[in-house]
């Protein structure tokens, strides 16, 4: 049955009550647009141009001030709260506070005068401030001055865009004349000084001339006096200068400010008009006429679609009679609770956004959406939400160096950036979060079962690692803000750590592994890919041919990402060495090998070597290990031969990959590698440093690392709050034992993958373990190298590797002791 | 020679606890996992203020 027919049925049976919904809807919506006055918008704009020619003629030797440094501060200076009262007073605000004020806003002072008596003044005044603050917009773009107001009556949005301006041009000419004039009167209170100081000089050399033998101190005053002369003269031409330069100023103030947009009486308020605000307040009344419908038929514990049969009884339905229902169906009282919600919200979401059609639509929407969050798998958004970080431009990580925005950058903003306390991406996680607890709690296990992969947990060592490790967190978190921590620093730093352990339970929770490892592979090969083409395409077509040669392209993060496709791509072939994974490796590995370069990460080579190193390690000797072994074995030789040619020819294009092991091994004096290299060095001192005032508890979250020897990077690492090397970073704020249990679920994750990969015989299964496995290495090198513990991506990547290995863990009973050993706990090992 | 020093605890949370897993008995094999970690994390106290600083 499609969701077209099950809509028919739904609103067959409850079509007066989709009516009286959409009906409500649209009553909500005039009510709501009553409340919210319109507003009326006033803009101007000048332009800030030097009079050059004037200030030239003028004044010759003089330069020509320049306003750029200086217009930055014009914000600030227009909305400073002095200006605010003085505009407030000035268009006399205070007494049409009623002007342009809605009915219910009416009503509502007269209840509050009623009741708590008249309002002062001087609250007025400040209520008035802070709402224009609110309102009144000073921006500065290159030479231009924007002002924006929107206000509720057209009258007084002119009067404080006009007063605005007024003391915009009032503002530049007295701090500007007056500075200049400032100058001019040090340059005299020098000249009078030096001028003091000669007349000094001429007596003194009228007394000496009688003396006898004066001579030489004569010849000495003469000189030092022909000295001050000069001097004297040329204090007195450049107080002149400055004096032409005011003069300059003040007569030239009004040729500086061109007024590109002068003000204007606005003809309509701001928003839609009003027959595209009735259209939006229909077809939303509409929408949410059939979601209340919906509301309704779903709480209704009826069954209406054949679908619902199939999920309930567990059989398929063979045939339908089509029989009119005469019985009548009384609503439940939460069905009914749903309608009115969705009516009310849907309602003021028009009247409030006076029409907007996105935010019109979005209220019944949200109910479709919490409902579908509700009754699906618990996974979908889990993907979704790992497609969306894998795929969209990360702010935060300076994407494509701030040069070019790519079509998901406006997407990757609202994901990455900062929504409230948490980023978008981690209030996802947080609700998805939620959301699992409240099943876990609400929803019946029967229930559960049909929806969520509950069976088949990961091993409860895992789940208590990661337990302990939040709780480890939050007690670092705790004890740093008893030794006087900051807690907007303590959330910046904590917050990843935080969210990696949670982000695992998720995964575990939601991920039916083996099940949904073709589903995770797809967001690895779609991700890798998109972010891949997108980094080409920014340094071939952007980048290049503007002469820009950016440092990375897509992001630090986006090693996980490259690195675990490239592991992915030789794994499946060193495991199931067939055609199609070779094709699979030669079409995918080059173009991710490009974007890795392109990207110019070192730390990511070394990931590479390491995970692939370790996976050799673990593998049992097969044909594909044994060809591998007498390849290197027979290569030793001459690889080391090219890289002890390579080592010191740094611009040969052949010794390029020779010169790229030197740069991360020892790099070469005076090299961008080695000024890194160093500025690590201080830093990794300082943290050692800092750490040996508690080596074993640590400081606790919220603190900064002293900086015993200056850094340049100290500013990069948030002046000593987050350190590039995680690793020493973490053993700072826990020591010894707080870093022990945050990071305890990787050791314990690491000993069940090693239990499980030599009793997993499935391939795809082998796959999965080791590339989990070198996703925990990149982390760590990752965290060890630069900053690995601050991203929710590498959070994603290794949540969703600790569910691969816990899963198939618990799947081979990798937990269980085997029959023939002794158990001195048995209950301990329950699965 | 320091840089790999300070790397090393890197390696043994990787490599520790995969060894530790060849025990035979799970719940053994995890109590060593766990305990060589914390055992090699307290030794790397001593590499970076003893061993560390000497090796520059």
């Amino acid at each position: 049955m499609t969701l077209l027919e099950f809509s028919r049925i739904v609103l067959k049976r409850y079509r007066w009550a989709a009516l009286f919904c959409a009906l409500l809807t649209f009553a909500c919506a005039v009510l709501a647009s009553q409340a919210v006055p319109e507003m009326w918008p006033v803009e101007a704009q000048v332009l800030v141009v030097e009079p050059v020619v004037v200030h030239r003629l003028a004044n010759p030797f003089a330069a020509v001030p320049s306003s750029p440094d200086e217009l930055k501060s014009v914000p600030e200076l227009l909305k400073s709260r002095e200006r605010l009262v003085s505009i407030v007073k000035r268009t006399g605000l205070i007494d049409q506070w009623d002007a342009g004020r809605p009915w219910p806003l009416k009503l509502k002072d007269r209840l509050q005068v009623a009741v708590l008596g008249p309002v002062e003044e001087k609250d007025r005044l400040e209520a008035l401030v802070a709402i224009l603050d609110k309102r009144l917009s000073v921006t500065v773009e290159a030479n231009k001055v924007r002002i924006f107001v929107e206000w509720p009556t057209p009258e007084l949005a002119l009067a404080l865009v006009e007063n605005t301006l007024g003391t915009l041009l009032q503002l530049r000419a007295q701090r500007e004349g007056k500075t200049l004039q400032d100058a001019a009167d040090a340059l005299d209170v020098q000249l009078l000084s030096v001028r003091g100081e000669m007349d000094e000089r001429v007596n003194r050399m009228k007394a000496t001339l009688l003396k006898p033998g004066g001579w030489a101190q004569l010849e000495s005053d003469k000189d030092q006096l022909f000295r001050d002369q000069s001097r004297a003269a040329d204090l007195m031409v450049a107080a002149e200068e400055k004096r032409i330069s005011a003069e300059v100023f003040r007569q030239s103030n009004t040729l500086r400010f061109n007024l590109v947009r002068p003000p204007m009486r606005p003809r309509e308020p701001s928003g839609n008009g009003h027959f595209v605000r009735v259209v939006t307040g229909v077809v939303a009344s509409i929408v949410a006429g059939l979601v209340g419908a919906l509301m309704l038929a779903l709480t209704s514990r009826r069954i209406l679609s054949g679908n619902e049969v199939k999920t309930v009884v567990g059989l398929p339905v063979l045939s339908a009679l089509r029989q009119k229902v005469k019985e009548r169906v009384l609503p439940t009282r939460k069905g009914l609770l749903l309608w009115l919600l969705v009516a009310i919200f849907t309602g003021a979401a028009v009247g409030f956004s006076k029409g907007r059609f996105a935010v019109s639509i979005l209220p019944p929407l949200a109910f479709v959406g919490a409902w579908l969050l509700w009754t699906r798998p618990l996974k979908w958004p889990f993907l979704l939400l790992a497609l969306l970080a894998v795929t969209l431009d990360d702010p935060t990580d300076r994407a494509y160096v701030g040069v070019w925005q790519s079509p998901l950058f406006a997407v990757g903003r609202a994901f990455f950036g900062n929504v409230a306390l948490f980023t978008g991406i981690e209030l996802a996680i947080l609700g998805l979060t939620g959301l699992m607890v409240l099943r876990r709690i609400w929803m019946p296990r029967e229930q559960l079962e049909k929806l969520d992969p509950i069976r088949g947990q990961a091993p409860r060592p895992l789940q208590l690692a990661l337990i302990g490790s939040i709780l480890a967190v939050g007690a670092l978190v705790v004890m740093g803000m008893a030794r006087g921590g900051d807690f907007r620093e303590a959330l910046w730093q904590f917050r990843a750590l935080l969210m990696l352990p949670i982000i695992a339970s998720l995964a575990l929770y939601a991920l039916d592994i083996p099940k949904d490892l073709p589903k995770l592979f797809g967001v690895l090969v779609v991700g890798s890919l998109v972010k891949a083409l997108l980094g080409i395409f920014f340094m071939y077509a952007i980048a290049f041919p503007q002469g820009v040669y950016p440092p990375h392209t897509t992001g630090h993060n986006d090693t996980m990402l490259f690195v675990t496709a490239v592991v992915t791509a030789l794994t499946l072939f060193w495991e199931k060495p067939i055609r199609r994974h070779f094709w699979l490796m030669l079409l995918w590995v080059p173009v991710i090998a490009l974007a890795l370069k392109l990207n110019d990460r070192r730390i990511a080579y070394v990931d590479i070597v390491m995970a692939l190193g370790l996976i050799a390690w673990l593998s049992p000797m097969h044909e594909m290990k044994r060809k591998l072994k007498r390849v290197a074995v027979a290569l030793a030789p001459v690889v080391l031969l090219y890289l002890a040619v390579g080592w010191n020819a740094p611009h040969s294009r052949i010794f390029g990959p020779a010169q790229k092991v030197r740069s991360i091994i020892a790099p070469a004096e005076d090299t961008e590698e080695e000024s890194s290299n160093v500025e690590r060095d201080i830093e990794n001192y300082n943290l050692t440093k800092t750490w040996e005032n508690n080596m074993f508890f640590g400081q606790g979250f919220g603190h900064a690392f002293t900086e015993y020897v200056p850094s340049n990077d100290f500013r990069q690492s948030g002046f000593g709050h987050v350190g590039h090397n995680s690793i020493l970073w973490l053993m700072w704020i826990g020591g010894i034992f707080g870093f022990t249990a945050v990071f305890a679920y990787l050791a314990v994750a690491l000993f069940f993958l090693g239990r499980a990969l030599p009793s997993t015989a499935d391939w795809r299964q082998r796959v999965a373990l080791l590339v989990s496995l070198s996703v925990i290495v990149t982390y760590l090198m990752q965290a060890f190298g630069d900053m690995g513990t601050q991203s929710e991506m590498f959070d994603l990547f290794v949540g969703s590797s600790l569910a691969i290995i816990g899963r198939l863990a618990t799947r081979v009973n990798a937990w269980k002791v085997p029959a023939a050993l002794p158990v001195q706990d048995p209950e301990a090992i329950t699965v | 020679m320091s840089k790999l020093l300070l790397l090393s605890i890197c390696f043994a949370l990787v490599s520790v606890p995969l060894m530790a897993s060849r025990d035979a008995h799970p719940v053994r094999g995890l109590k060593r996992a766990l305990l060589g970690v914390l055992l090699f994390n307290l030794f790397y106290v001593f590499l970076l203020r003893v061993v560390i600083p000497r090796v520059g």
